[in-house]
């Protein structure tokens, strides 16, 4: 795998995972919640959250087997992961969901923040486990943000 | 609430996008990765679940009861 490889999956999963969160609003906005197509919807979202933790993962451990031991090494694959904060990613849910014409449940927005919480705890396992590799690539001000989350 | 055909085209069509944006996903790894990578395994998982949100879609959209299916009315 290449660094291009892991820059083309970030961006393609990234923006799979945002269409079809988009998708699967207007699905559920539409036909309910509970409705079998917002099921494949939620099923759909969860596979590409799935393998974009994976492709991560993959990148990290590809990085770590292949690193030399000098400290000045080109910049792994893991630093094209682009910053997508978790609150960003939900406000672009909720906006979607008040284009619906329906009513937005608390249900709706409970059900989003959960899934927002899980996702971001998983990233936020591979993003110490990068910290941990490569202390170098946070510099001090973004560590202290990173700590503010 | 309020499923037009026209808005259910829409989601069709985005779905059907989607499902197509991805394809070189599992394909590339695939290639680099070879057919048994737990990585694959997940991108064919990824795949088939947006083919068949897609196809749901699509057969819904075909369907001249697509307002009974999704159990709406159109008093809108």
């Amino acid at each position: 795998m290449t660094e291009s490889d892991f820059e083309y999956l970030f961006r393609t999963l990234s923006e799979a995972r945002s269409r079809a969160t988009e998708l699967t609003v207007a699905i559920g906005a539409r036909a309910g919640a509970d409705h079998r197509l917002a099921d494949l919807g939620h099923s759909a979202v969860s596979n590409i959250e799935k393998l974009l933790r994976e492709v991560r993962v993959l990148a990290l451990d590809q990085t770590e087997s292949s690193r030399p031991v000098p400290p000045v090494a080109p910049i792994p694959p893991g630093a094209a992961v682009r910053s997508e904060h978790w609150l960003q990613s939900l406000i672009d849910e909720l906006v979607a969901i008040s284009r619906a014409p329906i009513d937005v449940s608390f249900e709706t927005v409970e059900r989003l923040v959960q899934q927002r919480k899980q996702a971001f705890l998983k990233d936020l396992e591979t993003a110490r486990r990068m910290y941990r590799v490569y202390p170098h690539l946070f510099p001090a001000e973004n560590s202290r943000q990173a700590g503010a989350s | 609430m309020h499923v037009n055909q026209s808005n259910l085209n829409e989601l069709t069509r985005k779905a059907a996008d989607l499902m197509s944006d991805t394809e070189d996903v599992a394909r590339l790894l695939k290639a680099r990765l070879g057919a048994e990578h737990e990585v694959v395994r997940s991108a064919n998982d990824m795949h088939a679940s947006l083919e068949s949100l897609a196809h749901q879609l699509r057969c819904l959209s075909a369907s001249d009861d697509q307002h009974d299916e999704m159990g709406v009315s159109e008093d809108t």
